[in-house]
């Protein structure tokens, strides 16, 4: 049994009277690909911004993180954007790329966790610092390609399709290489075709490169076709944790759902 | 003869506007990165003015060292003051922010009043002074040194904004600020860098500056503020708008100011302020909708 790649317990945000999630605990096994569903206003994302650091939870919450060294890092309290550097990247529900920016440093900018030379070696331009640039420059290009993109890698990426877009934002993820990617919804408003679209890239990335997915989705059907454990929010409080076929047939999972759909 | 003056004051409006492009740019810069409106930017420019008067004019450094020192102590600033004030002024009220940077332009102007008194300081002399003639105009060497400093500076910051990583991450901080950080941004860092850069560009701006006006005086701040003009008309959140407007602004009102007299000089530039702002507010190159949370 190896050690989890992220354990999380008592994990609890609040904003003023409301808890968006209530003592919500769980581990996430290297490699796997694990979902958390709820319907609308569960607290999903609420927990990923306690995992990315945007929210910070009440007092006795733990997240601890593991990189691929073994080392751990208590992620509460850390900010957000050293804990991106831990090797953990996410996806928006929204698109998050930049609008105004070519589609080459959008992806350019996936691979800052990676660069490590200074802003002054960079700014002064000099030789360790440019060699670091084209090599990443180099790996932006692969993903480039491998998206089929090249023909408008200049292009401003708010000028392109909204389909184009996340196609990006995916590909992105891809030049961060990341060790546990977080996907917030990453196929609401999309149609059929472009949902098989999307699983096939995340069962790619999972699968092939290794990384760890905590996917959050509200679709149940989608989630119990890709994901090897599942955890069920409702109002915020965890309902239970499993396999997708101990998580559909779990009685307030089926209430929770059909309650929704159906009532 | 009449064309001989209007050389003179178009020839002599594209150096003051090189100064106006810069002074601009960093107010621009500044805005764009961090969401401030720095209406302190024209006390900067004045504290840098005064500096190269008591350095290149009473210690009689040589230009180019005293532009330096006068430049990475401008830098400093900014780095200390983001991380000493505007740090603690991140997503608070854009007014609330406004009014912090109005304070900062009352401290430096009393910090100058403590320092180098009230009284005005002479031009500052750090330039070979001669003078050349082209076609009946006649240019001061100082005007062509201060059009060629302004036009690298330019040319290196456009270089910097657009090729180095740092400036990357400024144009990604001022597109989507939440998308930086999960990039691994640190904003902090790139705030600093914002202001960094910014009061350069105000600092560089002020050491021509002195060499150019006839006076180092407590009214410099408002050649400072020319940057709202300038930004303003090129749109406030465009950097090739700033370069653009900056001239524009400068050349106007040199030649107005030359064929009306000199005290309609700010009238004119704040007069294309209005007008602008009333016909175009977006100015010539800015963001038609800006919306700034």
């Amino acid at each position: 049994m190896t050690t989890p790649i992220l354990t999380a317990s008592d994990v609890t945000v609040q904003f003023g009277g409301l808890r968006a999630c209530d003592g919500v605990g769980f581990e996430v096994t290297r490699g796997e690909l694990f979902a958390i569903i709820g319907p609308n206003g569960a607290g999903k994302t609420s927990v990923l911004n306690a995992i990315t650091g945007i929210y910070r939870p009440l007092q006795g919450a733990s997240i601890v993180y593991c990189d691929r060294q073994g080392r751990k890092h208590e992620l509460i309290g850390m900010k957000p954007h050293r804990i991106v550097r831990l090797g953990i990247a996410r996806t928006f529900q929204n698109l998050g790329l930049f609008p105004h920016l070519s589609v080459l440093d959008n992806l350019m900018l996936g691979r800052y966790i990676h660069q490590k030379r200074g802003v002054l070696s960079t700014g002064l331009f000099l030789p360790a610092a440019v060699r670091e640039e084209l090599e990443q420059r180099e790996s932006v290009e692969r993903v480039i390609e491998l998206l089929e993109m090249a023909e408008f890698r200049w292009e401003q990426v708010g000028s392109l399709p909204y389909g184009i877009q996340k196609r990006i934002e995916l590909g992105r993820v891809l030049t961060m290489e990341p060790d546990l990617l977080l996907l917030d919804e990453p196929m609401a408003g999309m149609s059929v075709e472009e949902k098989r679209d999307i699983l096939r890239f995340i069962f790619e990335i999972q699968r092939r490169l290794g990384v760890t997915v905590i996917l959050i989705e509200h679709d149940m059907a989608v989630v119990m076709s890709v994901a090897e454990r599942i955890l069920a929010l409702n109002f915020g409080r965890p309902l239970t944790i499993g396999t997708p076929e101990d998580v559909a047939r779990h009685p307030e999972v089926v209430e929770a759902y059909l309650g929704a759909n159906g009532g | 003869m009449p064309l001989d003056k209007f050389l003179q004051l178009l020839l002599s409006g594209i150096s003051l506007g090189a100064i106006y492009a810069l002074v601009a740019l960093g107010f621009v810069l500044v805005f764009k990165a961090t969401s401030v409106l720095n209406f302190a930017h024209g006390s900067f420019l004045m504290l840098a003015a005064y500096l190269t008067s008591t350095l290149l004019g009473s210690l009689g450094l040589p230009f180019a060292v005293g532009l330096l020192v006068v430049a990475l102590s401008l830098a400093v600033l900014g780095v200390v003051l983001h991380y000493t004030v505007m740090q603690w002024m991140v997503g608070k009220a854009f007014f609330s922010v406004v009014l912090v940077t109005v304070g900062m332009e009352i401290v430096i102007r009393a910090v100058i009043l403590v320092f180098w008194g009230p009284l005005e300081r002479g031009r500052v002399q750090g330039l070979p002074q001669g003078t050349f003639s082209v076609g009946g105009a006649v240019i001061p060497y100082v005007n062509l040194i201060i059009l060629a400093a302004a036009g690298i500076l330019v040319l290196a910051f456009l270089v910097f904004f657009n090729r180095s990583r740092m400036g990357l991450h400024m144009r990604a901080v001022a597109d989507n600020l939440e998308a930086a950080t999960a990039m691994g941004i640190d904003r902090n860092v790139v705030y600093a860098g914002a202001w960094a850069i910014g009061l350069l560009l105000a600092g560089v701006g002020g050491v021509l500056y002195a060499h150019f006006s006839p006076s180092v005086n407590l009214g410099l701040g408002v050649i400072g503020l020319r940057a709202f003009p300038a930004a303003i008309l090129g749109g406030i959140d465009s950097v090739p708008g700033a370069i653009v407007g900056g001239m524009i602004v400068a050349l106007v009102e040199n030649i107005g100011a030359g064929y009306l007299g000199a005290q309609w000089r700010d009238v004119i530039a704040f007069g294309i302020m209005f007008l602008v702002l009333l016909w175009r507010p977006s100015g010539l190159f800015g963001t038609k909708e800006l919306i700034r949370v």
